[in-house]
Parts: structure tokens; sequence; C-alpha cells
């Protein structure tokens, strides 16, 4: 078996999962749902190993990828390190979920099932080479995600929730299959190589066709990416869902959009001429992300609308990988993408542990003396809030130097002073969290309710470890990454 | 290893002083600091023998950071006075008066480690991380103990310092970038040598120039320079004592520091294009400061301006340029830590013994306090510039180095010699003479303030009557600077 082979099968154990998990939910008794958690664990656990070995037995060649299924799926160090980033926070989150499942009485087969199909989506995305490919694995993430939305289906935030997100969802589905069409018409192939190939040649209508094409597949991958002006659905949507699965969608949806505009917009369509059209319109998506989320954010009084915003904003930031393009561009958004998983992970992570009994309505204000109350979870929702902010020494910071780096090598100066005052901005939202935490609460209020979990708060507690360790030492990841670049 | 000890000690006491019970806190926070300064002692002996210590270590090679300090002559004496002044933070901090002492102290450790980086960081992102670093103890310093609007004033603090980090870190990657793309460069300062930028200009200003002018909004609000002071007057009078003998004693240098070692050596041309420019910005400072430290009823509201005139005066000495200037700055850096933590902590031992800052109830209280008042003299006339004590060498310097660049800018500055006059004296006289006001005791310091104020009044006697050995010291690290910025 080859490096590549088992990094295929990394990609088919999830799939597998999935389809044990739903034959195993009918035997598991109601009551007894939380069995299908270790299961489900085992599943993943295997396929990170596959995906370790994978990575280590020297599929780490940059440039080189290994092509299954007709040269739908590729498998190359870019797939798999994004595989290992996705397993490893579907495994975090399945660390988190079962407790909070069990507190809001939802404990349902369901989830489970839906988790695992929806990383089987995200898997598969970061691996895809061709547009039909593409699309299954965005409607697979995104189907099993709209459900999970709603999954407190008892409350009419979570409800609120995943209609919004379903609707507007489908929206852009449309918007990027349409895309997908048009591109068709204008190149005659499905396959992003051969359309790469294609797109310096093109002339006339054809040009036309395919300019568009790539116009609309942007705003479509735009919208799962949340970021700005198509981003509105996301503070209602992070606000409504439940937590764990805000950490999840927050995370892995958003990084695995990037990710195709990686791997698709950056090197396959990064022809000169079709090139700096869309780095164009990319970039003033992104510069509008920054400036929309950040001033969105400044005003919030919900911790989890707030960190809906601060994703948009950090969307822009992400965006500006693919903007810069090239090795740098690669290597950078490589290594701030890991980052920014990590960091909104354990952000909403520690929201899962510390929510107050009904609903998720995470005040800002209710956590005010959390750091001395509870020193580990305020220890470390400051951690990841100085992380989001990039303030060293923390990973954020390094991926934030590793991207402005990228983008002013690549001549985009302008963009990245927007950063930079979107930056300075978010400062203030990100550190008045952490005040919070350190200031002394009035006697009068009631201490808001924090359950002891061991799995959640380890989980959490990893998360945040890997932060530290990673701003401390950037060098284990930066060589990760230059290893897995695509260029 | 010996840089290394010298910057994280205090941090790796800071990461265990949770464990150490209450009654060890304040021997194990002074044995911490002590043994730093003893390490910070080690590395000033060996660059002032001539065999600076320097480090270059590996950190994350393919990015191309190092771990590169390196601790000449100036970085050595800022070290040790960072060391100095976290030994009388610890020294000048009531544990038993504090709800959270683990945590206090901690934050001080931290605070010292990160100052004590940037002083000796030889590589671009590791003095940035260790800039910024310093806010962050900072910050939880003043939000969890300051007094009054704490929590707003250290927000508004951090937002105002990280704003103009941010300026600074887009100059650090530009000049990364010029300084031949991301092929085999590094950020280690020896390296950059010389940046070239490509041509091309915005408003008449080159790239050279608008990365120089991040720096300068970064060091700019660090120092505070006027008119970037908003912060200081609420942040120094919240903060606690302790923090803000750190704040206007070490962390304020790293202003004019960051200028000294990065900004001027590294966009030489550019350091003389604005030169004049934030000459003026200095000396109209030192006025202006000077003017509203006069306006003051509050004491520590006072120090406060007073300091901040004191810092446009060192900034004063560095823009010049020249090597008289830039040797009076340095070595009034040195001074003026020295002064002004012993003046807050005058002015907070008053406070703290007679519950009130404001002037017109702190009179005559020289009368049971012979030995504040003795200590005070000194450091009220060192502070002011008299001949023979530590502070008059380096305005003399900082007066020459002027002198080489503008007529103006030394009579403007020279006014604020005479206004400085004025307003130590009326803190020292108005506190301590006239008549006493009915108070509940006596004013007189006890045994934690006269540790604090009789070594640093001592070294303020002692520098000014030998200020060479020093000189030669800080001469060796400013030479090097000079001679780059002549060839600009």
């Amino acid at each position: 078996m080859t490096a590549a082979d088992l990094g295929l099968l990394a990609l088919v154990i999830p799939a597998a999962t999935v389809m044990v998990l739903l034959v195993g939910d009918a035997f598991v008794p109601e009551g007894r749902k939380i069995l299908l958690a270790p299961l489900t664990g085992l599943g993943l656990l295997c396929a990170l190993v596959a995906a370790g070995a994978a990575a280590l037995s020297g599929l780490g060649e940059p440039g080189r990828s290994h092509f299954y299924f007709n040269d739908t799926v590729a498998v190359d160090g870019f797939a798999v390190f994004f595989q290992l980033l996705f397993l490893a926070l579907a495994l975090l989150v399945l660390m988190l979920a079962p407790a909070y499942l069990d507190r809001r009485g939802i404990q349902k087969g369901e989830f489970y099932i839906l988790l695992a199909s929806a990383l089987t989506g995200m898997m598969l995305l970061v691996a895809a080479t061709s547009l039909v490919t593409i699309f299954v694995a965005i409607e697979l993430l995104s189907i099993s995600l709209y459900i999970l939305a709603a999954f407190m289906r008892q409350q009419e935030m979570s409800q609120e929730a995943g209609i919004k997100y379903l609707l507007i969802g489908g929206f852009a589905s449309g918007f990027l299959l349409y895309g997908m069409a048009l591109l068709y018409g204008g190149v005659g192939s499905t396959s992003v190589p051969r359309i790469s190939a294609a797109l310096p040649h093109l002339g006339g209508e054809a040009l036309l066709l395919s300019t568009t094409g790539i116009a609309l597949i942007l705003v479509g991958m735009a919208f799962k990416a949340s970021a700005a002006p198509f981003h509105t659905w996301t503070p209602d949507v992070y606000e409504g869902a439940p937590v764990p699965v805000v950490a999840f969608m927050a995370a892995g949806t958003k990084v695995a959009a990037i990710a195709v505009f990686l791997r698709i917009f950056a090197v396959a369509f990064s022809t000169p001429a079709a090139y700096s059209r869309w780095a164009l319109l990319l970039g003033a998506v992104s510069a509008l992300s920054m400036t929309v989320g950040a001033v969105g954010a400044l005003r919030q009084l919900n911790l989890k609308r707030m960190l809906a915003y601060s994703s948009i904003a950090q969307a822009g930031y992400l965006l500006l990988a693919p903007v810069a393009g090239g090795r740098q561009g690669m290597i950078s958004g490589l290594f701030y993408l890991a980052a920014y998983g990590l960091m909104t992970f354990g952000a909403f992570g520690v929201l899962g542990l510390v929510g107050s009994g009904d609903g998720d309505g995470t005040v800002i204000e209710d956590l005010r003396g959390l750091g001395f109350r509870r020193p580990i979870l305020g220890g470390l929702l400051a951690i990841f809030m100085l992380s989001l902010a990039g303030i060293p020494p923390t990973v954020g910071f390094m991926g934030k130097v590793f991207v402005f780096e990228a983008a002013i090598g690549a001549g985009y100066v302008g963009l990245t002073v927007i950063a930079i005052l979107s930056s300075a901005i978010s400062l203030y939202y990100y550190l008045r969290v952490v005040g919070v935490l350190y200031s002394v609460p009035a006697e009068t209020e009631p201490a808001i309710k924090v359950a002891a979990e061991p799995w959640g708060t380890s989980a959490v507690a990893f998360a945040g470890a890997l932060t530290l360790l990673l701003g401390v030492f950037p060098g284990l990841l930066y060589g990760v990454a230059q290893r897995s670049s695509l260029l | 290893m010996t840089l290394l000890i010298a910057v994280f000690l205090p941090l790796a006491v800071a990461t265990v002083i949770g464990r150490i019970p209450a009654r060890y806190l304040r021997a194990a926070a002074l044995l911490a600091t002590g043994l730093d300064l003893l390490v910070s002692l080690v590395v000033l002996q060996a660059a002032a023998g001539g065999a600076p210590l320097s480090l270059n270590v590996e950190w994350a090679g393919p990015a191309g950071l190092g771990l590169r300090l390196s601790a000449d002559g100036v970085s050595a004496t800022l070290l040790a006075l960072n060391a100095l002044v976290g030994l009388m933070a610890v020294l000048a901090t009531r544990i038993s008066e504090l709800k959270r002492p683990h945590l206090f102290l901690a934050m001080l450790l931290a605070a010292q480690t990160a100052v004590a980086g940037a002083f000796l960081a030889r590589d671009l992102v590791l003095f940035f991380v260790f800039y910024e670093a310093v806010l962050l103890p900072v910050f939880i310093l003043i939000a969890v103990f300051g007094e009054g609007r704490g929590q707003y004033v250290a927000l508004k603090l951090l937002v105002f310092t990280s704003a103009g980090s941010l300026a600074m870190l887009v100059s650090i990657l530009a000049i990364f970038v010029a300084s031949g793309g991301s092929g085999s460069s590094s950020f280690a300062l020896d390296q950059l040598g010389r940046v070239r930028f490509s041509a091309g200009s915005v408003f008449g200003l080159g790239a050279a120039d608008l990365a120089f002018l991040g720096f300068t909004l970064a060091f700019a609000i660090k120092t505070p320079l006027f008119p970037f002071h908003g912060w200081l007057a609420e942040a120094y009078t919240s903060a606690p004592t302790p923090v803000v003998m750190l704040l206007a004693g070490v962390v304020s240098k790293l202003g004019p520091y960051g200028f000294f070692r990065i900004a001027m050596p590294l966009l030489p041309s550019a350091a003389h294009r604005f030169s004049p420019l934030l000459m003026t910005l200095a000396a109209v400072g030192i006025v202006y400061a000077a003017l509203l430290a006069l306006r003051q009823e509050d004491t520590k509201r006072m120090v406060a301006y007073l300091s901040l005139s004191h810092m446009c005066f060192i900034s004063l000495g560095i823009f010049s340029l020249t090597a008289a200037g830039i040797s009076g700055g340095v070595l009034q850096m040195l001074n003026h830590g020295i002064l002004i933590t012993s003046l807050f902590v005058i002015v907070g031992h008053l406070e703290r013994r007679l519950g009130t800052r404001q002037s017109s109830q702190l009179t005559g209280l020289s009368r049971g306090a012979p030995l504040l008042a003795a200590v005070f003299l000194v450091l009220a006339l060192a502070t002011l510039g008299m001949p023979g004590l530590n502070g008059f060498v380096g305005e003399y310097l900082i007066l020459l180095g002027t002198y080489a660049r503008s007529w103006t800018l030394l009579l403007i500055a020279a006014a604020g010699v005479v206004l400085a006059s004025w307003y130590t004296l009326r803190l020292y006289q108005g506190r301590m003479n006239g008549e006493p006001q009915p108070q509940p005791g006596s004013a007189e310091i006890g045994a934690a303030e006269t540790g604090v104020l009789v070594p640093l009044a001592t070294m303020a006697v002692l520098i000014g009557v030998f200020p060479a050995p020093l000189l030669s010291l800080v001469d060796g690290g400013v030479g090097a600077v000079v001679k780059v910025l002549g060839g600009g």
C-alpha cells in the first residue's frame, strides 16, 4: 500500500463510519445514544492514523498529487494537511458534544451520523479536483450542517438558525452550480486540471462564459466562507445553533472553503490573465469582510454573535492568502487556517462549557469574573481571545505575521493596511472580553452555571495548549505547512 | 545562556508563583528579581569588558525567525535598569494590601521578562513579540488592580499602543520583503543591513519613509511623544505604585530605544528626513508637558506630566542623530528610570500614609519626616538637572546634540530646563516646606520605602559624580548606530 493509498483510505474511513453509524443507530436503544460517541470516535481515530501515516510516509512532496476516481479526487500533502486538521477538530468536537447534548436533552443518534457526514464532506472538498466532486462535497457538508444547526428542535432560535442557513445556503449553492455550468459551457470539461490548461487559450464567448462562471463560483464559495457581502446569515446561525455544531462549522466549513480558494483559485486558475481578474474581486471581498466584521463585532453584547462577526473579519484575513498567491501565500494560508481552526474551536468550546441553562445566550457580561472563579476555563478563553486578536505569543499572531508578509510580498500593501486597521479595531472587542473575564463581579449577580466536564475541558485545554505551543515554536507548524504546500 | 536566564528568569518564577504560599510570596519575588539583577550585572560586566554577550539560536528557521539576543553597552545598561526597577517594584509592593497578590506579582514578573527581551532582541519579529507581550501583563495589572476606571483606562492604553504596534508590523514586513524577498532572508537585524526599497512614492514619500513612519507611530505612542500622549495621564494615575514604576521607569523607554535600535539604523535616510519634524515635536512636548505639570493639583498627575516632559527630552537627544545627543539620550533613559520610579514611590507613599494626593492638603511634611525630606531633596535636585547629580550629565549631552542641529530648538529645550526647575521645586517645596496641615500621622518613610529610595538616591549621586564609566559603556553601542546614520 503506497502513501497515496493510505491518504485515500483516510478519506474513505469517515464515509464508512457514517454507514456503520446509520446501521448501529438502529440497535442502540433510546436513552443510550451516547454509546455512539465512542463508536464515532473510533472510526475517526482510524482515519486519523491513516492520514497521519500517509503524511509521514512521504506524501509531503510539494506539488505532487496522486489522482483517483477518474481524476476527480487528488491525494497530496495539501489534502492530507486539511484532512488531519478536520479529523482533529471533529474528534475535539466529539469530546465536547455528548455532555452538552445530555444537558440539553437532545442526545440523539443523528447527531453523530450528521457530524461524520459533514466531516466526510469537508475532507472530500479539500481533495476534490472536479467541479462535480466539489459540488457533491459541498452539498454533503452543507445539508448535514443545516440539520445540525436546527438540532435543538424545541427552541425557536435553533429552528431559525437551521431555516436561515438552509435558505441562504441553498441560494449560494444555486450560484455555485450556475457558475460551474457556465464554466463547463466555456471550457467543455469539469476537470479542474483540464480547465486550468484550457483557460489561457480561451477567447471570445468562451472566455466570457468561463470568466462569469469563475466569478459565480467565487460568490458561492464566499457564502460558505461567510465573507462579506455574503455573510448575513452568520450571526443568526451562530447564535441559534448548538455550540458544538457552531464550533465545528465555524472552524471546519470556513477552513474548507478557503482551502478550495487556495487549491482551485490560487493554483489551478492562476494563469496570469485569468488570475488578475478574480484576485481583484477576491481582494475586494477580503477588504469588505475585514471592515464589516470588525465594525459589526464592536457593538455585540452576545459573545456568540461577537464571535460570528469576528469570524467574518477572520475570513477577510484568511482570504489574503489566496489573494497573495504563490508559494508564500500558500504556506501562510495553510499556517493561518490551522491556527484559525484551533482557536475558533477553542473559543466556541469554552462557550459550550459555560453556557447558561436555557439556550446558549451567552451574554458577555455573564462571564464577569470567570477568570477568578474558574481559572482554567477563564484562562483558556482569554488565550483564545488573545490569539484571535493576534497578540504574541500565540499562534494567531504568527499566522497574521505570515499572511501579512505574503500579502505585502505580493504587492498588496493597501489591502494589508486595511487588514492592520481592522486588526486594530478588533483589539477592542477581543480584549473587552478578557477585561470582563478578569474583573470583579458584583455581589448580587448570580454566578453563571459552569458544569464540570472533564472530556470537554480537556478538549479545549488541548486546543489552548497548542495555541500557545505553536505561538512560541511556530517552526513546528510552519515546516509542516511548507511540506504540504501545493507550489 | 546567561542572556536567556536574564530574560526568562522572572517569567519562569511567574509561572510557578501561584503555588507559593502567601507568606513566602514576597521573599520569592524578591529572590527572583534580585537574582535577575545579579545576572543582569554579569551581562553588564561583560559588555563593559568589551565582550558583549550574544546568542543566536534557531527558532522557526524555515520562516526566517531566530532567537537572536545581544547585549551591547546600551542594551546591557537598559537590561540592568529593567532588573533594578523590577526589584524595586517588588520591594514597593504591599502584599498584605492586595486582593490577589499572586496574580499581581506574576504579572509584574512577566512584564519584566517581556521588557528585558525587547531590550536584547536582535531580530525584528522577536523584538515585536516581546514589545507586544509587555502590554498583556500591564493590561491585567491596570484592569484588575487599577483604581477608578481601571478597566476603561487599561483598554484605552492597550488600544492606543497596539494600534501603533500594528503599524510597526507593516513596516517590519515591508522591510523583510524589501531586504530580499522570502527566499533565504531573515529578520535578523545585523543581516538586514541597508534595506533597498523599490522606487516610487506616495505624496512625495518613498517606501522607506513610509516604513519609518510606521515605526514612528508605534514608538511615539509608546514613549509617548507629543501629541500621542492621550493615554498617559489616566494610565499613570490609575496604576498602583509598583505598576507605574514599571510603566514610567522602563516600559516607556521602549519608545526611544526602538527609534535608536530599529528605526534609525535600518532606515537612515528616512531618519535624516524626519529628524527635524521629530525634534520639533519633542521640543514642543518638553514645554507643553512642563506647563501641564505646573497646573496639576493631583501630585501623581503632576509627576506623570513631569515624566512626559523628560521623555520628550530623551527623545530630543535621540532624534538629534548626533553622537552626543544619542549618548545623552541613552544615559538619560537610565537616569530617568531611576528618578521617576523613586518619585512615584514617594507620591504613592504619601497617598497611602496621608490618604490624599491633593497638593493643597500635602504641605509642611518635612517636620516629622527628616529622612524623607533629605532623600526627596536629592532626588528633586537630580530631577531638575543639578550639576553633580545624575540628571545633569545626560541633559547636558542632549543639549549639546541639539545645539549641533538647531539654535531654535536649543532655546525651546533650554526653556524646558527652566520650567523643569520650576515644577520640580514646586513639587518638593510644596510638599515638604510651608505650613503643616493637621495630619493623621507622620509622613516619614517606612522600611520598605527606605529600601527603595536610599539605594536609588545613592545611585543618583554616584552616577552624577562618576559618569565616565557609564558613558564609555554606552558610547560603544551608540558609536555603531551613529556610523550607520552618518553614511545615510
